[in-house]
């Protein structure tokens, strides 16, 4: 009797008890379903694929994949050159063979929130500054992203010009140096401080800012000592050294750039920007102040299809006051500025494993480049003929992986004063 | 039926519990803009309007097929379980549907793909989708691009699968998670 009771007894709080083991199992349950669902989004985040976004390269649109926190990526490139021993007339070229590593780059970026977003670049080029190198900021941005459509954006800015300098990483372009035209018409990589709005709405993407306008002269000019280190525009390579890369960068005169894509038909990229603004920075030349006005506008194409990968991009500059700019820099004769400048591209490439499953990419392109830093220029002046130059450029672009590129190639780089040196060149490069 | 004991909750599914899964995630992390279009079972018809009959057939991926699923590059399996149904046309098998989920940018897209006897893809139905954007992918001329793809389709942006600009991640990891689905499934037809 005694041991029924306490069996019974045993039994009746043992009933309780496993109905309350029930509940808590699958509140445990549901609560271990829901983890294991969080997990798995935490290691999917952790693939998020490199994708270019708001106009930056996979590698620096990091962190706008990103929830919240901090981002680090990073690309760097490796360069060899080797120089023909004659230029195109026949006269020692009297270059050496190189090997840089050009560039090495680091991206932090920060996101506060979803609303508020931290980006910057730090970059190494050339290795070491006590010799040939030189370290830069390249970008700073802070981004307020209201909706796709519309967001704003303040700080230091790769300025919306054609492929190159906003997508200069260098598994994603074709060729161990950059094709000339993206350096020597639009000045790569060409960034200024400034403000402006950008966003996308369906196919149409679109980024506009008002930024510090380029320098057209001489630091000296402006009655700066200490060596030239902003040179200002020059023959052969237009208003590259007229950048002043966010570096106390003076604000006098202004420059707007916008930019516009649309990506509406299937593997075809078609777009446009528009740079002006003046570049005197109130310099007084010959009793006047220099306006130095620069526009520079650009139109882009590329079509990615089965492997096929073709891309074209022409560039004009028109610059006012050339022939004042003329007697700032202290040139005369053929070592004129340009008061027009074009330069153009097209190139194609064939990803020989497009069709095969595997990631590999093996690439053969072709490159032709055209380009004149001194269309035209002013009256009392002459164009050398060295500064009109057509550039052909065949090589091999292979990725092992997504994110690493083996390149080489050979360039056939002609001038109309016949002092072309060929080249040929290999570079390693990766983005992460 | 493979179902032991050890199988973690989430994926011993009977249809009844499976659906109560969405809706408790929804409570715990409340996803802004979760919109549910299709239902699993109008996903299976929308799939096989002809069938007969689906018979739910789970799955589950031994040790070695979720290596070799993960060695199969940008193939990372979420769990080696896996949700399917067997497609009948009368008693006759006409292929099978495929349940799934993929994140979009930060939530899940949930989806199925329906695939032939032959292994080719007969389509893909979103079913659920809670991002604010990129709600593109649920575009059938988008989805069409899938039709007739099997695991040997290279299935690669700009080459046989197009993008569409703003939905960038969406498409590129519901690409990746149809490609996922196909390997499985070969994988689990060698062993049957």
């Amino acid at each position: 009797m005694k041991r029924s009771t306490a069996a019974f007894l045993a039994l009746a709080l043992a009933v309780p008890a496993f109905a309350e083991d029930g509940a808590r199992i699958q509140e445990l349950e549901r609560k271990l379903g829901a983890l294991t669902e969080e997990v798995d989004k935490l290691k999917s985040g952790e693939n998020a694929p490199y994708e270019p976004k708001f106009g930056l390269a996979p590698a620096a649109a990091k962190v706008y994949h990103l929830k919240e926190g901090v981002s680090l990526g990073g690309y760097g490139e490796l360069v060899y050159q080797d120089f023909h021993a004659r230029k195109d007339d026949g006269t020692g070229s009297g270059k050496r063979r190189q090997v840089d590593m050009s560039r090495f780059i680091l991206y932090v970026g920060y996101r506060f929130s979803d609303k508020f977003v931290f980006n910057s670049e730090i970059e190494i080029e050339h290795a070491a500054e006590d010799k040939r190198g030189e370290v830069s900021v390249e970008l700073v941005t802070l981004d307020y992203l209201h909706q796709p459509a519309f967001n704003l954006r303040g700080g230091l800015l790769l300025l919306p010009v054609g492929f190159i300098n906003e997508l200069h990483e260098p598994p994603i372009f074709h060729g161990a140096l950059r094709p000339n035209v993206e350096r020597n018409i639009i000045p790569s990589t060409w960034r200024e401080n400034g403000v402006g709005v950008f966003g996308q709405a369906g196919p149409v993407a679109y980024r506009t800012y008002l930024v510090n306008g380029g320098q057209a002269v001489k630091d000296s000019v402006l009655g700066i000592t200490g060596g030239d280190k902003v040179k200002g525009y020059s023959s052969s390579s237009g208003i590259r050294d007229g950048r002043q890369k966010g570096s106390s960068a003076f604000a006098e005169d202004l420059a707007w750039v916008a930019r516009l894509d649309y990506t509406g038909l299937p593997g075809i990229l078609v777009g446009g920007s528009f740079y002006a603004g003046d570049s005197g920075q109130n310099a007084v030349v010959s009793g006047r102040t220099l306006e130095a006005g620069t526009t520079l506008w650009e139109g882009h194409t590329e079509y990615k299809r089965r492997g096929l990968e073709l891309r074209g991009l022409y560039a004009r500059i028109g610059l006012g006051d050339a022939s004042l700019i003329n007697a700032a820099q202290g040139v005369t004769g053929g070592s004129s500025v340009g008061e027009r400048m074009w330069g153009g591209y097209l190139q194609a490439a064939y990803n020989l494993f497009a069709l095969c499953k595997t990631e590999q990419y093996l690439a053969p392109f072709l490159r032709y480049e055209r380009y004149n830093t001194q269309a035209a220029v002013p009256a009392g002046f002459s164009s050398s003929g060295a500064y009109d130059r057509t550039e052909i450029t065949h090589g091999l672009t292979y990725r092992p992986i997504l994110n690493i590129v083996v390149k080489g190639e050979f360039q056939d780089l002609k001038n109309r004063a016949g002092s072309g040196v060929d080249q040929w060149n290999m570079a390693l490069g990766y983005l992460f | 039926m493979e179902h032991g004991p050890g199988v973690p909750l989430l994926i011993r599914i009977k249809s009844s519990t499976f659906w109560a899964i969405p809706p408790a995630l929804a409570a715990l992390w409340a996803p802004v803009g979760a919109v549910v279009y299709l239902s699993i079972e109008e996903a299976l018809r929308t799939l096989f309007p002809g069938a007969g009959r689906f018979e739910e057939r789970p799955a589950r991926l031994s040790e070695g097929q979720a290596l070799a699923l993960e060695k199969s590059r940008r193939s990372r399996p979420r769990t080696t379980e896996v949700k399917r149904w067997r497609v009948w046309e009368g008693a006759r098998p006409a292929g099978w549907v495929y349940w799934d989920q993929v994140t979009g940018k930060h939530e899940f897209i949930t989806y199925a793909v329906g695939i032939g006897p032959d292994g080719a893809v007969r389509g893909v139905e979103i079913l659920e989708y809670r991002e604010s954007i990129g709600h593109e992918v649920r575009s059938p001329k988008w989805r069409s691009q899938f039709a007739g793809k099997t695991s040997r389709s290279p299935m690669k942006f700009d080459v046989d699968i197009r993008n569409i600009s703003g939905a960038t991640l969406s498409c590129r990891h519901v690409t990746d998670g149809v490609r996922r689905l196909l390997t499985t499934h070969d994988l689990l037809a060698e062993e049957s």
